[in-house]
Protein backbone atom coordinates (compact mmCIF):
# COMPACT_ATOMS: atom_id res chain seq x y z
CA UNK A 1 0.00 0.00 0.00
CA UNK A 2 1.20 3.41 -0.59
CA UNK A 3 3.59 5.25 1.94
CA UNK A 4 0.70 7.96 1.79
CA UNK A 5 -2.87 5.79 2.25
CA UNK A 6 -1.16 3.76 4.93
CA UNK A 7 0.67 6.89 7.23
CA UNK A 8 -3.04 7.56 7.91
CA UNK A 9 -3.92 4.65 10.04
CA UNK A 10 -0.78 3.99 11.32
CA UNK A 11 -2.05 5.12 15.11
CA UNK A 12 -4.75 2.78 14.17
CA UNK A 13 -3.10 0.11 13.58
CA UNK A 14 -0.19 0.11 16.86
CA UNK A 15 -3.38 0.76 19.08
CA UNK A 16 -4.79 -2.72 17.63
CA UNK A 17 -1.30 -4.46 17.86
CA UNK A 18 -0.90 -3.35 21.66
CA UNK A 19 -4.74 -4.08 22.71
CA UNK A 20 -3.46 -7.55 22.33
CA UNK A 21 -0.94 -7.47 24.83
CA UNK A 22 2.17 -5.38 25.39
CA UNK A 23 4.21 -5.69 22.65
CA UNK A 24 8.06 -3.14 21.31
CA UNK A 25 8.25 -1.67 18.43
CA UNK A 26 10.36 -4.47 16.58
CA UNK A 27 7.91 -7.06 17.14
CA UNK A 28 4.82 -4.65 16.24
CA UNK A 29 5.98 -4.04 12.45
CA UNK A 30 6.26 -7.27 11.97
CA UNK A 31 2.71 -8.30 13.78
CA UNK A 32 1.46 -5.48 11.03
CA UNK A 33 3.34 -7.17 8.22
CA UNK A 34 2.67 -10.53 8.94
CA UNK A 35 -1.21 -10.03 9.34
CA UNK A 36 -2.04 -8.04 6.62
CA UNK A 37 -0.39 -10.28 4.40
CA UNK A 38 2.98 -7.67 3.42
CA UNK A 39 0.53 -5.50 1.90
CA UNK A 40 1.50 -2.97 4.76
CA UNK A 41 4.62 -2.46 4.58
CA UNK A 42 5.39 0.22 7.02
CA UNK A 43 8.78 2.28 6.94
CA UNK A 44 10.08 0.81 10.34
CA UNK A 45 11.35 4.25 11.25
CA UNK A 46 8.28 5.89 11.30
CA UNK A 47 6.61 3.65 13.55
CA UNK A 48 8.23 5.71 16.73
CA UNK A 49 7.17 8.98 16.19
CA UNK A 50 3.85 7.27 15.97
CA UNK A 51 4.39 5.56 19.38
CA UNK A 52 5.57 8.58 21.55
CA UNK A 53 2.92 10.56 20.35
CA UNK A 54 0.44 8.26 21.68
CA UNK A 55 2.64 7.98 24.76
CA UNK A 56 2.31 11.23 25.20
CA UNK A 57 -1.39 11.43 24.82
CA UNK A 58 -1.82 9.00 27.37
CA UNK A 59 -3.28 6.03 24.80
CA UNK A 60 -0.20 4.17 25.68
CA UNK A 61 2.01 3.67 28.42
CA UNK A 62 5.13 1.92 28.40
CA UNK A 63 7.75 0.14 30.81
CA UNK A 64 11.92 -0.96 30.28
CA UNK A 65 12.97 -4.49 30.08
CA UNK A 66 16.80 -6.60 29.68
CA UNK A 67 16.73 -8.78 26.72
CA UNK A 68 18.99 -12.12 26.92
CA UNK A 69 21.31 -10.13 24.90
CA UNK A 70 22.04 -7.78 27.53
CA UNK A 71 19.96 -4.16 25.48
CA UNK A 72 17.06 -2.41 27.24
CA UNK A 73 13.42 -2.76 25.29
CA UNK A 74 10.98 -0.61 25.67
CA UNK A 75 7.49 -2.38 26.05
CA UNK A 76 4.20 -0.47 24.91
CA UNK A 77 0.92 -1.42 26.08
CA UNK A 78 -2.67 0.35 25.74
CA UNK A 79 -4.47 2.25 28.46
CA UNK A 80 -8.09 2.25 28.93
CA UNK A 81 -8.45 5.86 26.85
CA UNK A 82 -6.48 3.90 24.52
CA UNK A 83 -8.86 1.22 24.31
CA UNK A 84 -11.40 3.80 23.73
CA UNK A 85 -9.67 5.68 21.01
CA UNK A 86 -9.25 2.49 19.27
CA UNK A 87 -13.18 1.65 19.00
CA UNK A 88 -13.79 5.13 18.09
CA UNK A 89 -11.02 4.96 15.54
CA UNK A 90 -12.23 1.14 14.31
CA UNK A 91 -15.40 2.39 14.04
CA UNK A 92 -14.63 5.32 11.75
CA UNK A 93 -12.54 3.26 9.69
CA UNK A 94 -15.25 1.12 8.57
CA UNK A 95 -17.23 4.12 7.74
CA UNK A 96 -14.67 5.38 5.56
CA UNK A 97 -14.29 2.04 3.80
CA UNK A 98 -17.88 1.52 3.19
CA UNK A 99 -18.04 4.90 1.91
CA UNK A 100 -14.93 4.21 -0.17
CA UNK A 101 -16.33 1.07 -1.50
CA UNK A 102 -19.72 2.39 -2.11
CA UNK A 103 -18.33 4.57 -4.67
CA UNK A 104 -15.44 2.08 -6.20
CA UNK A 105 -18.05 -0.06 -6.12
CA UNK A 106 -16.98 -2.55 -3.86
CA UNK A 107 -18.29 -4.50 -0.91
CA UNK A 108 -20.17 -3.27 2.13
CA UNK A 109 -21.04 0.31 0.23
CA UNK A 110 -23.30 2.57 2.38
CA UNK A 111 -25.84 2.84 -0.49
CA UNK B 1 24.24 4.97 4.46
CA UNK B 2 26.25 3.78 6.95
CA UNK B 3 25.83 1.43 10.14
CA UNK B 4 25.68 4.29 12.65
CA UNK B 5 27.62 4.07 15.65
CA UNK B 6 26.27 6.21 17.71
CA UNK B 7 22.63 7.71 17.34
CA UNK B 8 23.02 10.66 19.40
CA UNK B 9 25.24 12.61 16.56
CA UNK B 10 22.50 14.81 15.53
CA UNK B 11 20.85 15.49 18.77
CA UNK B 12 21.16 19.16 20.22
CA UNK B 13 23.22 20.56 22.68
CA UNK B 14 21.55 19.54 26.15
CA UNK B 15 19.17 21.75 27.67
CA UNK B 16 18.37 22.52 31.56
CA UNK B 17 14.71 21.40 31.67
CA UNK B 18 15.34 18.13 29.32
CA UNK B 19 14.67 15.07 31.39
CA UNK B 20 17.60 13.40 32.50
CA UNK B 21 17.40 9.80 30.47
CA UNK B 22 15.24 11.05 27.01
CA UNK B 23 18.52 10.63 25.09
CA UNK B 24 19.69 7.49 26.13
CA UNK B 25 15.65 5.84 26.21
CA UNK B 26 15.58 7.06 22.61
CA UNK B 27 18.81 5.85 21.63
CA UNK B 28 18.48 2.60 23.72
CA UNK B 29 15.26 1.97 21.56
CA UNK B 30 16.21 2.57 18.29
CA UNK B 31 19.58 0.18 18.86
CA UNK B 32 16.96 -2.46 20.19
CA UNK B 33 15.13 -2.18 16.75
CA UNK B 34 17.86 -1.78 14.77
CA UNK B 35 19.43 -5.06 16.27
CA UNK B 36 16.39 -7.17 15.81
CA UNK B 37 15.73 -6.36 12.57
CA UNK B 38 19.92 -7.28 11.87
CA UNK B 39 19.61 -9.89 13.49
CA UNK B 40 16.41 -11.06 11.56
CA UNK B 41 18.07 -10.43 8.53
CA UNK B 42 21.84 -11.68 8.35
CA UNK B 43 20.56 -15.34 7.66
CA UNK B 44 18.81 -13.82 4.22
CA UNK B 45 21.43 -12.50 2.79
CA UNK B 46 25.47 -12.73 1.81
CA UNK B 47 27.76 -11.25 4.31
CA UNK B 48 27.06 -8.82 7.39
CA UNK B 49 27.58 -5.22 5.17
CA UNK B 50 24.45 -6.25 2.69
CA UNK B 51 22.24 -7.15 6.29
CA UNK B 52 23.41 -3.33 7.54
CA UNK B 53 22.10 -1.71 4.31
CA UNK B 54 18.74 -3.32 3.75
CA UNK B 55 18.06 -3.06 7.86
CA UNK B 56 18.79 0.54 7.36
CA UNK B 57 16.70 0.73 3.58
CA UNK B 58 13.57 -0.10 5.82
CA UNK B 59 14.34 1.41 8.79
CA UNK B 60 15.31 4.94 7.30
CA UNK B 61 17.87 7.58 8.99
CA UNK B 62 18.17 6.62 12.76
CA UNK B 63 19.71 9.47 13.53
CA UNK B 64 17.41 11.17 12.04
CA UNK B 65 15.04 9.45 13.45
CA UNK B 66 16.32 10.00 17.05
CA UNK B 67 16.56 13.60 16.28
CA UNK B 68 13.39 13.62 15.69
CA UNK B 69 12.03 11.98 18.46
CA UNK B 70 13.97 14.40 20.99
CA UNK B 71 12.09 17.51 19.48
CA UNK B 72 8.86 15.73 19.57
CA UNK B 73 9.42 15.05 23.18
CA UNK B 74 11.00 19.00 24.14
CA UNK B 75 8.09 20.03 21.83
CA UNK B 76 6.46 21.67 24.41
CA UNK B 77 8.95 22.82 26.89
CA UNK B 78 10.58 24.88 23.42
CA UNK B 79 7.27 26.83 22.63
CA UNK B 80 6.26 27.20 26.24
CA UNK B 81 9.97 29.37 26.25
CA UNK B 82 9.46 30.50 23.23
CA UNK B 83 6.03 32.53 23.65
CA UNK B 84 7.25 33.46 27.14
CA UNK B 85 9.67 35.49 25.28
CA UNK B 86 7.46 36.72 22.51
CA UNK B 87 5.43 37.89 25.31
CA UNK B 88 7.88 39.74 26.90
CA UNK B 89 8.50 41.57 24.18
CA UNK B 90 5.28 42.24 23.30
CA UNK B 91 4.67 43.95 26.83
CA UNK B 92 8.01 45.66 26.56
CA UNK B 93 7.23 47.35 23.36
CA UNK B 94 3.71 48.21 24.39
CA UNK B 95 5.03 49.54 27.81
CA UNK B 96 7.15 51.70 25.25
CA UNK B 97 4.39 52.92 22.87
CA UNK B 98 1.99 53.61 26.17
CA UNK B 99 4.59 56.01 27.71
CA UNK B 100 5.08 57.60 24.16
CA UNK B 101 1.23 57.82 23.87
CA UNK B 102 1.18 59.55 27.72
CA UNK B 103 3.42 62.02 26.93
CA UNK B 104 1.38 63.11 24.02
CA UNK B 105 -1.17 63.47 25.68
CA UNK B 106 0.27 65.65 28.45
CA UNK B 107 1.23 68.23 25.72
CA UNK B 108 -2.45 68.16 24.07
CA UNK B 109 -3.90 68.34 27.72
CA UNK B 110 -2.00 71.39 28.56
CA UNK B 111 -1.85 72.96 25.46
CA UNK B 112 -5.89 72.70 25.64
CA UNK B 113 -5.90 73.57 29.44
CA UNK B 114 -4.28 76.71 28.25
CA UNK B 115 -7.15 77.84 25.72
CA UNK B 116 -9.77 76.98 28.08
CA UNK B 117 -8.82 79.12 30.62
CA UNK B 118 -8.05 82.05 27.85
CA UNK B 119 -11.76 81.80 27.34
CA UNK B 120 -12.80 81.95 30.93
CA UNK B 121 -11.25 84.45 31.58
CA UNK B 122 -13.05 86.25 27.95
CA UNK B 123 -16.20 85.02 29.40
CA UNK B 124 -15.63 86.05 32.53
CA UNK B 125 -14.97 90.04 31.10
CA UNK B 126 -18.36 89.61 29.61
CA UNK B 127 -19.75 88.75 32.57
CA UNK B 128 -18.72 91.30 34.47
CA UNK B 129 -19.81 93.82 31.84
CA UNK B 130 -23.29 92.49 31.53
CA UNK B 131 -23.74 92.81 35.29
CA UNK B 132 -22.36 96.63 35.29
CA UNK B 133 -24.91 97.16 33.14
CA UNK B 134 -27.45 94.94 34.71
CA UNK B 135 -26.63 97.24 37.98
CA UNK B 136 -27.12 100.35 35.70
CA UNK B 137 -30.29 99.48 34.62
CA UNK B 138 -31.57 98.38 37.91
CA UNK B 139 -31.67 102.07 39.01
CA UNK B 140 -33.79 102.68 36.23
CA UNK B 141 -37.34 101.62 34.98
CA UNK B 142 -37.29 97.88 34.53
CA UNK B 143 -37.65 97.13 30.52
CA UNK B 144 -35.84 94.91 28.52
CA UNK B 145 -35.54 96.50 25.30
CA UNK B 146 -33.39 99.41 26.63
CA UNK B 147 -31.02 96.51 27.54
CA UNK B 148 -28.05 97.27 25.07
CA UNK B 149 -27.18 94.08 23.35
CA UNK B 150 -23.48 94.17 21.49
CA UNK B 151 -24.10 92.93 17.76
CA UNK B 152 -22.63 89.41 18.73
CA UNK B 153 -26.03 88.30 20.16
CA UNK B 154 -29.70 88.22 20.03
CA UNK B 155 -33.46 87.58 21.34
CA UNK B 156 -36.60 86.02 20.35
CA UNK B 157 -39.57 86.99 22.00
CA UNK B 158 -42.62 84.79 20.94
CA UNK B 159 -46.27 85.85 22.03
CA UNK B 160 -48.29 83.03 21.56
CA UNK B 161 -52.10 84.17 21.25
CA UNK B 162 -55.41 82.07 20.64
CA UNK B 163 -57.44 81.77 17.15
CA UNK B 164 -55.99 84.93 15.73
CA UNK B 165 -53.90 88.00 16.12
CA UNK B 166 -54.58 90.17 19.31
CA UNK B 167 -56.41 87.11 20.96
CA UNK B 168 -56.06 86.15 24.11
CA UNK B 169 -52.87 84.09 25.70
CA UNK B 170 -52.11 80.57 24.39
CA UNK B 171 -50.52 79.61 27.74
CA UNK B 172 -48.89 75.99 28.25
CA UNK B 173 -47.43 75.83 24.56
CA UNK B 174 -44.12 74.53 23.93
CA UNK B 175 -41.75 76.57 21.33
CA UNK B 176 -38.92 74.98 20.41
CA UNK B 177 -36.05 76.71 18.53
CA UNK B 178 -33.39 75.17 16.80
CA UNK B 179 -29.86 75.42 15.14
CA UNK B 180 -26.38 77.22 15.44
CA UNK B 181 -25.56 79.66 13.31
CA UNK B 182 -22.28 79.39 14.64
CA UNK B 183 -21.55 75.81 13.72
CA UNK B 184 -24.42 74.26 11.75
CA UNK B 185 -23.31 70.93 11.92
CA UNK B 186 -23.33 71.11 15.93
CA UNK B 187 -27.18 71.74 16.21
CA UNK B 188 -28.52 72.95 19.44
CA UNK B 189 -32.16 72.71 20.74
CA UNK B 190 -34.29 75.44 23.11
CA UNK B 191 -37.04 74.38 24.58
CA UNK B 192 -39.67 76.96 27.11
CA UNK B 193 -43.25 76.89 27.56
CA UNK B 194 -45.33 79.97 27.00
CA UNK B 195 -46.55 81.67 30.70
CA UNK B 196 -49.69 82.67 31.85
CA UNK B 197 -49.06 85.56 29.51
CA UNK B 198 -48.24 83.59 26.67
CA UNK B 199 -44.92 84.93 26.56
CA UNK B 200 -41.51 82.76 25.68
CA UNK B 201 -38.39 84.17 25.49
CA UNK B 202 -35.34 83.30 24.33
CA UNK B 203 -31.62 84.42 24.50
CA UNK B 204 -29.22 86.15 24.75
CA UNK B 205 -28.50 83.58 21.51
CA UNK B 206 -26.38 83.95 18.35
CA UNK B 207 -27.79 85.72 15.92
CA UNK B 208 -28.30 84.06 13.04
CA UNK B 209 -30.93 81.53 11.09
CA UNK B 210 -32.99 79.06 13.46
CA UNK B 211 -35.80 77.10 13.06
CA UNK B 212 -39.02 77.23 15.60
CA UNK B 213 -41.60 74.92 16.64
CA UNK B 214 -44.72 75.61 18.76
CA UNK B 215 -46.66 72.54 19.60
CA UNK B 216 -50.21 73.06 21.66
CA UNK B 217 -50.58 70.53 24.57
CA UNK B 218 -53.21 68.03 23.36
CA UNK B 219 -50.58 67.32 19.85
CA UNK B 220 -51.29 70.11 17.42
CA UNK B 221 -48.09 71.58 15.59
CA UNK B 222 -46.58 74.35 13.84
CA UNK B 223 -43.53 75.30 11.65
CA UNK B 224 -43.05 79.33 11.71
CA UNK B 225 -42.08 80.64 8.55
CA UNK B 226 -41.01 84.46 8.97
CA UNK B 227 -42.69 86.61 6.27
CA UNK B 228 -40.24 87.58 4.57
CA UNK B 229 -38.73 83.73 4.14
CA UNK B 230 -39.80 81.40 1.99
CA UNK B 231 -39.64 77.90 3.29
CA UNK B 232 -38.99 76.13 0.39
CA UNK B 233 -35.34 78.38 -0.06
CA UNK B 234 -34.24 78.34 3.03
CA UNK B 235 -33.48 75.35 5.82
CA UNK B 236 -34.29 78.37 8.17
CA UNK B 237 -37.36 79.69 9.04
CA UNK B 238 -36.51 82.73 11.64
CA UNK B 239 -33.57 84.98 11.35
CA UNK B 240 -32.66 86.68 14.49
CA UNK B 241 -30.90 89.97 13.88
CA UNK B 242 -27.79 90.78 15.51
CA UNK B 243 -27.78 93.17 18.57
CA UNK B 244 -31.91 92.88 18.41
CA UNK B 245 -34.63 91.60 20.03
CA UNK B 246 -37.07 89.94 17.32
CA UNK B 247 -40.35 89.60 18.11
CA UNK B 248 -43.01 87.66 16.83
CA UNK B 249 -46.48 86.92 17.39
CA UNK B 250 -48.39 83.44 16.61
CA UNK B 251 -52.23 82.80 16.11
CA UNK B 252 -52.77 78.69 18.54
CA UNK B 253 -55.76 76.62 18.34
CA UNK B 254 -57.89 77.85 21.30
CA UNK B 255 -58.74 74.06 22.45
CA UNK B 256 -59.03 70.40 21.91
CA UNK B 257 -60.39 69.41 18.32
CA UNK B 258 -63.80 69.01 17.86
CA UNK B 259 -64.66 65.08 17.88
CA UNK B 260 -67.23 63.67 16.02
CA UNK B 261 -68.45 59.76 16.76
CA UNK B 262 -69.15 57.50 13.52
CA UNK B 263 -70.35 54.61 12.71
CA UNK B 264 -70.55 52.42 9.98
CA UNK B 265 -72.30 50.26 7.43
CA UNK B 266 -71.47 48.50 4.61
CA UNK B 267 -73.90 47.85 2.02
CA UNK B 268 -73.41 43.75 1.90
CA UNK B 269 -75.57 41.86 0.08
CA UNK B 270 -77.17 38.94 1.85
CA UNK B 271 -75.58 36.14 0.16
CA UNK B 272 -71.95 37.70 1.25
CA UNK B 273 -73.04 38.89 4.84
CA UNK B 274 -74.00 35.17 5.58
CA UNK B 275 -70.14 33.94 5.14
CA UNK B 276 -69.69 37.07 8.30
CA UNK B 277 -66.97 39.03 5.71
CA UNK B 278 -64.41 41.12 6.91
CA UNK B 279 -63.76 44.79 5.56
CA UNK B 280 -60.24 46.81 5.86
CA UNK B 281 -60.87 50.02 5.45
CA UNK B 282 -58.09 52.85 5.30
CA UNK B 283 -59.14 56.66 5.70
CA UNK B 284 -57.03 59.69 5.37
CA UNK B 285 -57.99 63.13 6.57
CA UNK B 286 -59.44 65.13 3.17
CA UNK B 287 -56.23 67.67 1.70
CA UNK B 288 -59.15 70.14 2.92
CA UNK B 289 -59.11 69.51 6.05
CA UNK B 290 -55.56 68.49 6.79
CA UNK B 291 -54.14 71.60 8.09
CA UNK B 292 -55.79 74.30 10.59
CA UNK B 293 -55.17 77.71 9.16
CA UNK B 294 -55.62 80.21 11.74
CA UNK B 295 -53.93 84.04 10.73
CA UNK B 296 -52.04 82.92 8.01
CA UNK B 297 -50.28 80.04 10.39
CA UNK B 298 -50.47 76.35 9.35
CA UNK B 299 -51.10 74.20 12.25
CA UNK B 300 -50.86 70.13 11.39
CA UNK B 301 -53.05 68.11 13.11
CA UNK B 302 -52.07 65.56 15.32
CA UNK B 303 -53.39 62.68 13.63
CA UNK B 304 -53.32 62.15 9.61
CA UNK B 305 -55.47 58.82 8.76
CA UNK B 306 -56.75 55.62 10.45
CA UNK B 307 -57.50 51.91 9.79
CA UNK B 308 -60.76 50.45 10.37
CA UNK B 309 -61.65 46.22 10.16
CA UNK B 310 -65.50 46.59 10.29
CA UNK B 311 -67.61 43.42 10.56
CA UNK B 312 -70.74 42.05 8.41
CA UNK B 313 -72.39 44.00 10.64
CA UNK B 314 -70.48 47.23 10.40
CA UNK B 315 -69.37 47.11 13.89
CA UNK B 316 -65.26 48.12 14.40
CA UNK B 317 -63.21 45.64 15.72
CA UNK B 318 -61.00 47.60 17.52
CA UNK B 319 -57.75 45.43 18.12
CA UNK B 320 -58.01 44.85 14.82
CA UNK B 321 -58.21 48.65 13.45
CA UNK B 322 -55.57 51.67 13.98
CA UNK B 323 -58.29 53.92 15.39
CA UNK B 324 -57.34 57.66 15.94
CA UNK B 325 -54.72 58.84 18.45
CA UNK B 326 -55.55 61.87 20.43
CA UNK B 327 -54.46 62.98 24.11
CA UNK B 328 -57.84 62.36 25.81
CA UNK B 329 -59.57 60.23 23.18
CA UNK B 330 -57.25 57.82 22.36
CA UNK B 331 -58.79 54.03 21.46
CA UNK B 332 -55.62 52.59 20.15
CA UNK B 333 -53.93 50.41 22.52
CA UNK B 334 -50.82 47.35 22.20
CA UNK B 335 -52.10 44.38 20.89
CA UNK B 336 -51.00 41.54 22.70
CA UNK B 337 -48.88 38.68 20.93
CA UNK B 338 -49.96 35.29 20.05
CA UNK B 339 -48.47 32.32 19.00
CA UNK B 340 -49.58 29.99 16.31
CA UNK B 341 -47.86 27.82 14.29
CA UNK B 342 -47.75 30.44 11.80
CA UNK B 343 -45.79 32.31 14.43
CA UNK B 344 -46.00 35.05 16.53
CA UNK B 345 -48.82 37.60 15.29
CA UNK B 346 -50.44 40.66 16.36
CA UNK B 347 -53.96 40.78 17.20
CA UNK B 348 -54.01 43.33 14.18
CA UNK B 349 -52.97 40.76 11.95
CA UNK B 350 -54.31 41.89 8.87
CA UNK B 351 -53.19 45.97 8.60
CA UNK B 352 -49.90 45.50 10.34
CA UNK B 353 -49.01 41.99 8.46
CA UNK B 354 -50.16 43.09 4.92
CA UNK B 355 -48.98 46.62 5.45
CA UNK B 356 -50.88 49.59 5.41
CA UNK B 357 -51.69 52.34 3.19
CA UNK B 358 -53.75 53.12 -0.16
CA UNK B 359 -52.93 50.59 -2.55
CA UNK B 360 -52.69 47.58 -0.17
CA UNK B 361 -55.93 44.56 -0.57
CA UNK B 362 -58.79 45.67 2.07
CA UNK B 363 -61.30 43.12 1.54
CA UNK B 364 -61.66 39.60 2.75
CA UNK B 365 -64.58 37.55 2.46
CA UNK B 366 -65.51 34.53 4.23
CA UNK B 367 -64.95 33.05 7.87
CA UNK B 368 -63.71 35.94 9.48
CA UNK B 369 -60.39 36.52 8.42
CA UNK B 370 -57.18 37.01 7.60
CA UNK B 371 -53.86 37.95 8.27
CA UNK B 372 -50.68 37.31 6.17
CA UNK B 373 -47.15 35.97 6.34
CA UNK B 374 -44.68 36.81 3.67
CA UNK B 375 -46.28 39.69 1.97
CA UNK B 376 -45.33 43.08 2.86
CA UNK B 377 -45.35 46.83 1.33
CA UNK B 378 -48.54 45.96 -0.30
CA UNK B 379 -46.99 43.53 -2.70
CA UNK B 380 -49.17 40.11 -3.07
CA UNK B 381 -48.08 36.75 -3.32
CA UNK B 382 -48.34 33.60 -2.05
CA UNK B 383 -49.46 34.30 1.16
CA UNK B 384 -50.76 32.28 4.37
CA UNK B 385 -53.84 33.11 6.66
CA UNK B 386 -54.62 33.15 9.97
CA UNK B 387 -58.72 32.57 11.07
CA UNK B 388 -60.06 34.32 13.76
CA UNK B 389 -63.62 33.85 15.27
CA UNK B 390 -65.44 35.38 18.19
CA UNK B 391 -63.93 39.14 17.66
CA UNK B 392 -64.83 41.46 20.29
CA UNK B 393 -66.48 44.60 18.28
CA UNK B 394 -67.80 48.21 19.05
CA UNK B 395 -70.54 50.03 17.71
CA UNK B 396 -68.88 53.42 17.29
CA UNK B 397 -65.21 55.46 16.61
CA UNK B 398 -64.58 58.54 17.50
CA UNK B 399 -62.49 60.93 15.52
CA UNK B 400 -61.48 64.73 14.79
CA UNK B 401 -64.06 66.64 12.85
CA UNK B 402 -63.28 67.08 9.24
CA UNK B 403 -63.10 65.59 5.95
CA UNK B 404 -61.97 61.81 5.07
CA UNK B 405 -61.14 59.88 1.81
CA UNK B 406 -61.92 55.97 2.27
CA UNK B 407 -59.07 54.55 -0.17
CA UNK B 408 -59.48 50.61 -0.50
CA UNK B 409 -58.66 47.72 -2.40
CA UNK B 410 -59.83 44.67 -2.87
CA UNK B 411 -58.23 41.20 -2.50
CA UNK B 412 -60.85 37.91 -2.34
CA UNK B 413 -60.21 35.06 -0.18
CA UNK B 414 -61.70 31.81 0.97
CA UNK B 415 -65.44 32.27 2.25
CA UNK B 416 -65.98 29.46 4.83
CA UNK B 417 -63.59 27.62 7.66
CA UNK B 418 -61.60 24.88 5.71
CA UNK B 419 -62.15 21.21 7.47
CA UNK B 420 -59.26 20.58 10.13
CA UNK B 421 -59.17 23.49 11.39
CA UNK B 422 -56.72 24.06 14.25
CA UNK B 423 -58.57 25.60 16.93
CA UNK B 424 -55.78 27.74 19.19
CA UNK B 425 -56.88 29.92 22.20
CA UNK B 426 -59.85 32.03 20.34
CA UNK B 427 -58.59 31.45 16.47
CA UNK B 428 -58.96 28.79 14.07
CA UNK B 429 -55.31 28.95 11.92
CA UNK B 430 -55.11 27.09 8.32
CA UNK B 431 -53.27 28.16 5.78
CA UNK B 432 -54.66 29.26 2.32
CA UNK B 433 -52.12 28.55 -0.70
CA UNK B 434 -52.25 30.99 -2.71
CA UNK B 435 -54.96 34.11 -3.53
CA UNK B 436 -54.75 36.46 -6.27
CA UNK B 437 -56.10 39.99 -5.97
CA UNK B 438 -57.87 41.81 -8.46
CA UNK B 439 -57.15 45.38 -8.82
CA UNK B 440 -60.70 47.24 -7.73
CA UNK B 441 -60.33 50.56 -6.02
CA UNK B 442 -62.99 52.18 -4.08
CA UNK B 443 -62.83 56.20 -3.41
CA UNK B 444 -65.50 57.89 -0.93
CA UNK B 445 -65.17 61.12 0.63
CA UNK B 446 -66.88 61.32 4.13
CA UNK B 447 -67.89 64.35 6.57
CA UNK B 448 -67.12 63.73 10.50
CA UNK B 449 -69.92 66.40 11.73
CA UNK B 450 -69.85 67.52 15.95
CA UNK B 451 -72.89 67.21 17.92
CA UNK B 452 -74.37 64.11 16.24
CA UNK B 453 -74.21 60.36 15.07
CA UNK B 454 -72.35 60.37 11.66
CA UNK B 455 -72.91 57.24 9.78
CA UNK B 456 -70.80 56.86 6.74
CA UNK B 457 -72.08 54.15 4.63
CA UNK B 458 -70.05 52.69 2.75
CA UNK B 459 -70.45 51.19 -1.00
CA UNK B 460 -68.82 48.01 -2.58
CA UNK B 461 -68.12 48.09 -6.27
CA UNK B 462 -69.78 46.29 -8.30
CA UNK B 463 -67.22 43.68 -9.26
CA UNK B 464 -66.93 43.05 -5.40
CA UNK B 465 -70.81 41.94 -5.33
CA UNK B 466 -70.93 39.95 -8.29
CA UNK B 467 -67.68 38.34 -8.57
CA UNK B 468 -67.37 36.36 -5.23
CA UNK B 469 -66.89 32.62 -6.02
CA UNK B 470 -69.47 30.11 -4.11
CA UNK B 471 -67.00 27.76 -3.49
CA UNK B 472 -62.82 28.09 -3.41
CA UNK B 473 -60.59 26.11 -5.63
CA UNK B 474 -57.76 24.14 -3.92
CA UNK B 475 -55.64 27.38 -4.64
CA UNK B 476 -57.83 29.51 -2.59
CA UNK B 477 -60.62 31.91 -4.40
CA UNK B 478 -59.84 33.33 -7.61
CA UNK B 479 -62.17 35.74 -8.22
CA UNK B 480 -63.02 35.71 -12.28
CA UNK B 481 -62.35 39.30 -14.14
CA UNK B 482 -65.39 40.35 -15.90
CA UNK B 483 -67.77 38.55 -14.74
CA UNK B 484 -71.66 39.55 -15.00
CA UNK B 485 -72.76 42.56 -13.13
CA UNK B 486 -74.85 42.50 -10.49
CA UNK B 487 -78.78 43.42 -11.03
Amino acid sequence: MESRLLSGIVETLILDVLSRGPSYGYEIVQTVLSESGGELNLKEGSLYPALHRLERGKLLSSSWSDTEAGRRRKYYRTTPAGEGALAAKREEWARFAAGVNGVLGGEGGLA
Amino acid sequence: MDWPESLSDLFPEPRPDEPARLRQDITDELADHLSCALDRQRPLVADDAAAKEAVLARFGNPRTIARRLWFDAMKEKIMSQRITMSLLVVALLLATGAMGMFYQEGRSLRAQSESLLARTEELAHTLQAKLATLEVSNDEEPHEEETPLSLEWAKLQIRLVQEKKGGPPAAGFTARLQGNPINPTQELTLTEESDEEGLIKFGPIRPGGYQLNVMSPWGHSHSHVQENIRASESPSLLVLLPGRTTEIEIACPSGLPEIAEIAFKVDWPEEIAKKKPLLFCYFSVARSHANLDLDGGQWRLPQRNFEVTLNSEGKVLERHSRLPVLPGISLHRPEPRRKTKHGSLRDRFSISSVGSGPGVPRLLIGGVQAGAIGAGGGSVGPIEFVVVTDLPARPTIRTVVGGYELYNRFLFLPSKEQEGAERQLSYNVYPVKSVTPTDVRVFQSFEAVPGELNTWQIKLPEIVLTEVPEKPDQDGVKPARGGRPRG
